[in-house]
């Protein structure tokens, strides 16, 4: 079993290393997005941080930095958790069959997809940084990797889930232009409405903006964030096992 | 040929909904036996296969095989975003076997080893549809369960897999081939034909 755990976690990131398009996306699309935001934005804005309960004073440009990078990596990864799900279910069931634990493949990608979402935090965090000096560069890169890995394993659910690629890109899509749309306060006046607790990225999205605005760290975001996604991604998982399953047990081997 | 069977289907049902796709379907193969399953498109043959390979459970009825099984689907379902090498390797983990080498003598045989470090996203469909076939041979497999493995292949590749099929049947493995092709029912030693999800006739064809 530790064979094939080492041999599905090297070669997922192998097929995660292929996915040209999100890393294109990441390379080129969320630089660009964040000069483009850096370009257009000006004057201030005084909002209530709602996880910590205090007014916060800043420039729009980094407020719109952060949304914008947490909405950009969101989305991005968001589709490769759909992706792998998408292109792999077939075939990982086909392994399954031909003698694969389910529990290596299970984890080795899990681990595989974990690791994706820590480099793709790190780096985010870091473009940020290029654009004004964040307070808490770990605290900042700690809440994108929440928001990240919520979002890889909503697409891992909605990989399984949804019936093609289409409902699934509608279905990530959407929900993250809601979920960092309405908790931005810059054009949307839902963002201290209570509602937005229950959004995916509420928590990273208060930790990111607190550690890169403010001297405020609360690590309980982190863990309870990390919680929130490790629930979708159970249940992505449960959904995966499923999918993977054989008839094996239906038979008898003589 | 030996006396007792590598696999038996029994009284094998399965319905999709209120679509009753295979009827009580009974048949048995031996080792070095060759069976063709041939029908209709929608006579249930790739379910039949699926059935027995495990991918699908039956509704009703029993399969028992004896040995590894090898399952070649019709399309092939192999990693895109990796390379053919990289594919075998899985695949050789998942059968607990050493990385590559017998792999490495079947696609010698099959002659796409300058294919070893290309995606597979990148190939053609016949090359592809070879690496889905390798996947199953791979391990040398009791029973050998082909779902018309060679769509996609040129002439001479064509030739090659039946030429490979037959040292298989010759050493001993049961092999189970999908087939619309009427011209080859000379090739097994029995013919089962399928008529809505009813095994209407086998027939001696060797």
């Amino acid at each position: 079993m530790i064979t094939q755990f080492w041999a599905t976690f090297r070669l997922s990131l192998v097929e995660q290393k292929h996915n040209r398009f999100a890393i294109a996306l990441l390379l080129v699309y969320l630089p660009a997005w964040c000069a483009i935001i850096a370009a257009l934005s000006a004057g201030s804005i005084e909002f209530k941080l709602r996880a910590f309960g205090v007014i916060v004073t800043t420039s729009q440009l980094r407020l719109s930095l952060l949304t914008g990078m947490l909405n950009a990596t969101t989305l991005i990864m968001g589709f490769v958790g759909l992706n792998v799900m998408r292109q792999s279910a077939p075939v990982d069931q086909r392994l399954v069959l031909c003698g694969h634990s389910r529990t290596a493949l299970v984890l080795g990608r899990l681990v595989a997809l974990g690791l994706a979402a820590l480099v793709v935090a790190g780096y985010a965090a870091g473009i940020v940084s290029l654009f004004f000096p964040v307070r808490h560069f770990v605290v900042v890169a700690a809440g994108t990797f929440v928001a990240v890995a919520a979002y890889v394993a909503i697409g891992t659910l909605a990989g399984v889930v949804l019936p093609g690629d289409l409902e699934g890109f509608f279905f990530i899509i959407m929900l993250s232009l809601v979920d960092t749309f309405m908790q931005n306060p810059i054009g949307s006046a839902a963002a201290n409405h209570q509602v937005v607790e229950f959004f995916p990225s509420y928590l990273p999205m208060q930790m990111v903006v607190a550690g890169a605005l403010t001297s405020l760290v609360a690590w309980w975001q982190f863990w309870a964030g990390l919680g929130w996604a490790a629930g979708v991604g159970i249940l992505g998982l449960a959904a995966f096992w499923y999918r993977t399953r054989t008839a094996r047990t239906a038979r008898a081997d003589f | 040929m030996s006396a007792q069977p590598s696999l038996v289907a029994t009284d094998v049902a399965r319905t999709f909904g209120r679509r009753q796709v295979l009827r009580a379907v009974t048949f048995c193969a031996h080792p070095g036996e060759m069976i063709g399953i041939v029908g209709e498109n929608g006579a249930g043959k790739t379910t039949l296969l699926r059935i027995i390979a495990g991918l699908l459970p039956a509704s009703r009825g029993r399969v028992e095989v004896r040995g590894p099984l090898g399952y070649c689907p019709q399309e092939p379902q192999v990693h895109p975003a990796l390379t053919v090498a990289q594919n075998v390797e899985w695949f050789a983990a998942a059968y607990r076997m050493p990385r590559t080498i017998p792999a490495g003598a079947l696609m010698e045989r099959l002659a796409f080893e300058q294919y070893r470090d290309v995606l597979v996203r990148d190939l053609s469909g016949g090359t592809r549809q070879k690496l889905n076939l390798v996947l199953a041979l791979m391990h040398a497999p009791a029973i050998l369960l082909l779902d018309e493995p060679y769509q996609g292949f040129d002439w001479e590749t064509y030739q090659r897999f039946w030429a490979l099929a037959e040292e298989s049947r010759r050493a001993g493995q049961t092999i189970v081939v999908i087939s619309h092709l009427f011209y080859e029912s000379g090739r097994f030693d029995r013919v089962l034909r399928l008529r809505d999800g009813v095994l209407t006739t086998a027939e001696d064809a060797a």
